[in-house]
């Protein structure tokens, strides 16, 4: 009778387990984090430093329509994992 | 904005605010989008792939939710990436006056350079177009320098119409150069000034 050889794993006991939806939700925090801190500092240069109201509008109104739909997404998908 | 705080003197006109070409922004957005949709383009041929050489179903619905998640945080990613773009593109600008070149170079969020030349102390306007992209679409780099206390010369590559822009400043420069002559006591200080 033939017999698989054994593999001796590695003993990675020490690791503390993270299921894989605490990860996504972990992972979806810190992006969320990191967009709340990126729209800050577009909105600062833009209120700032931009020379046209209604570019300035309309930069504001895209990056909002764009992103968060794509937010939403990832809510929406993080929360069936 | 941006034209209330450069703070332009008493019936200063600005003649052009000028930007960088339009290849400029395409090219690097162009980049971006081929970013974006890689993750996209590697899926569908790691689902279809296996479909199409050994009949191999992958069932990839199984990860439906994962996949959406991660292409969704990759694409805001990069549309965050292409605002980053748009916003050096636009916050990017040469503010052209009768008066002065005021030169705004926003190189990454918090590294903003103004720079501001008077025209009556720019010397020579140089602009070179160089390679086939930059002929064709007619953009290139315009070079000035300026005389004063400490010699300084000022570079901005990307410019449309290189040429267009350099008649536009000589004929600024020009013009103010005769208002001083007229008037010399225009562009002294206020103590010389009444002497």
């Amino acid at each position: 009778m033939d017999t698989a050889p054994v593999v001796a794993l590695p003993d990675i006991a020490f690791l503390p387990a993270l299921p894989g939806a605490d990860i996504v939700t972990l992972l979806f925090y810190l992006i969320l984090g990191f967009y709340a801190i990126f729209t800050g500092i577009l909105y600062y240069h833009w209120n700032a430093y931009s020379s046209d109201k209604k570019v300035t509008f309309a930069t504001y109104v895209a990056y909002l329509a764009i992103t968060i739909p794509l937010i939403m997404v990832m809510i929406g998908s993080s929360s069936v994992i | 904005m941006l034209l209330d705080k450069l703070d332009l003197e008493a019936d200063e006109e600005v003649l052009r605010v000028v930007r960088k070409h339009w290849f400029i922004i395409v090219s690097e957005l162009i980049g971006i989008a081929v970013f974006a949709l890689t993750p996209i383009i590697l899926l569908f041929i790691g689902i279809e792939l296996p479909k199409l050489l050994g009949g191999i179903d992958v069932h990839a619905e199984r990860y439906a939710a994962q996949i959406t998640f991660i292409i969704a945080g990759w694409l805001l990613l990069s549309t965050m990436s292409a605002f980053v773009v748009w916003t050096h593109y636009y916050l990017d600008l040469w503010v052209i006056t009768d008066r002065r070149i005021i030169a705004v170079e926003q190189l990454h969020f918090f590294n903003r350079n103004v720079a501001i030349f008077r025209l009556e102390r720019l010397q020579d306007i140089e602009f070179s177009i160089k390679g086939l992209i930059q002929t064709f679409f007619n953009y290139g780099t315009i070079s000035a320098q300026t005389a004063g206390h400490h010699e300084s010369n000022f570079k901005s590559t990307g410019m449309p119409n290189p040429d267009e822009l350099q008649a536009t400043i000589q004929k600024a420069m020009d013009a103010r150069l005769s208002e001083l002559n007229n008037k010399p006591n225009l562009g002294k200080p206020l103590e010389s000034a009444g002497e």
